[in-house]
This record gives C-alpha cells, structure tokens and sequence, in this order.
C-alpha cells in the first residue's frame, strides 16, 4: 500500500455479483464496478426470467458482450456507447449446476475457463506456481 | 485438492509473488463452497490463522 494512512477496507477489489458468483477485478477498477453493474442486472434478470441461478458461463458471456461492443454500443440500450475499451481483466469465479469454475476476461472481450488463475500484477508468477502445485 | 488445501494454495502464491510483506489487512479473500454454493467473505481473523500454518 502506498500510503500507512489509507483505510485498507476502502479499497474493493472483489465483488459479489449474485449470491453464487463473485468476481475479483485486476486494471482500472472503476471500470470493472460499470462491467459488474451490467453483470448483477443480468443475473437478476436471469433469476427472475427463468427462475433459476445464472450459470457462471452466461455471466461470463454478458461481461464479454459488453467489452467486445465498445464503440458501437448495446443497440438495444439507450446509453451512450463506450469510446474506449474497459482497462479491466476479471477474474469470475462461482458454483453452479456444473459445479465451481472460473473465467476470465480481459479488455478484448476474451473468454477463457480455467481450473486454477491468477490475474494482475503478479500474474506470471502466481501461474506458473499455481501450475507446479495444483491438482 | 479440499477447499482448505485451495485456501492455502492461494494465500502461500499471493505471499511468494506479493511486493509488500502478506497480512491480514492487505489481502481480501472470497469463497464460494460446492456444499453451500454462496459467496462468503473469509474474514481479517480467519486468513491470520491461515497464514500463521503457512509459516
């Protein structure tokens, strides 16, 4: 931490999203608090269309929709489109029907599963750890 | 690997790669477990103890 005088608790870096995903965010995090909003609509409207918990892969594909559609836009959304593409990777971890998994995404919208991730700062060395001792 | 083996893999990569000295009040952890399958924050407490087996 840069400064002894930040209140640790203040700075958010993970984040519920519904009450069986949640999502770590790693870049520009205000960036990643708009993807999260869109994401915690989504899963509500998952929940209420069809009377059951999102999966964490169709939570994982609104998220990408999103960052792919910079530019031009949601067309069925009034806002106004993004200009720029969101500095965020995220890391979407939850259980579902399949069991646990986790995503992530990055600013191009890319979507990849894997079984054991590390995004940010330390990425490289966090992955090749996480290699040598998961199982 | 049990949850708790996954707790502690995560916290044992964050303290070798971390810049700063790990500690409860500079790491944040989440867990969502297959039995309960709810997201539940682990508290400041519970990573002490956790990080305190790593030693």
């Amino acid at each position: 931490m840069q400064s002894t005088l930040i209140v640790p608790e203040s700075i958010e870096k993970i984040f519920e999203v519904d009450s069986h995903i949640c999502c770590a965010a790693s870049g520009v995090i205000t960036d990643a608090r708009t993807l999260i909003e869109h994401a915690r609509g989504e899963a509500l409207n998952h929940r209420y269309t069809y009377l059951e918990p999102i999966t964490v892969k169709a939570l994982t594909q609104t998220i990408s929709d999103l960052a792919l559609n910079f530019g031009e836009g949601d067309p069925s959304s009034k806002k106004k489109p993004m200009s720029r593409p969101y500095g965020v990777a995220l890391l979407i971890a939850g259980v579902d029907e399949r069991g646990p998994c986790i995503y992530q995404t990055d600013p191009s919208g890319t979507m990849i599963e894997y079984k054991a991730k590390g995004i940010g700062a330390a990425e490289e060395g966090i992955q090749s750890l996480l290699n040598e001792k998961y199982n | 690997m049990s949850l708790e083996d996954a707790k502690k893999l995560a916290l044992s990569s964050l303290k070798e790669t971390m810049e700063e000295k790990i500690s409860k009040s500079n790491v944040e952890m989440m867990v969502i477990s297959n039995e309960r399958k709810l997201v539940e924050r682990v508290t400041a407490e519970q990573i002490k103890a956790i990080l305190e087996q790593l030693k």
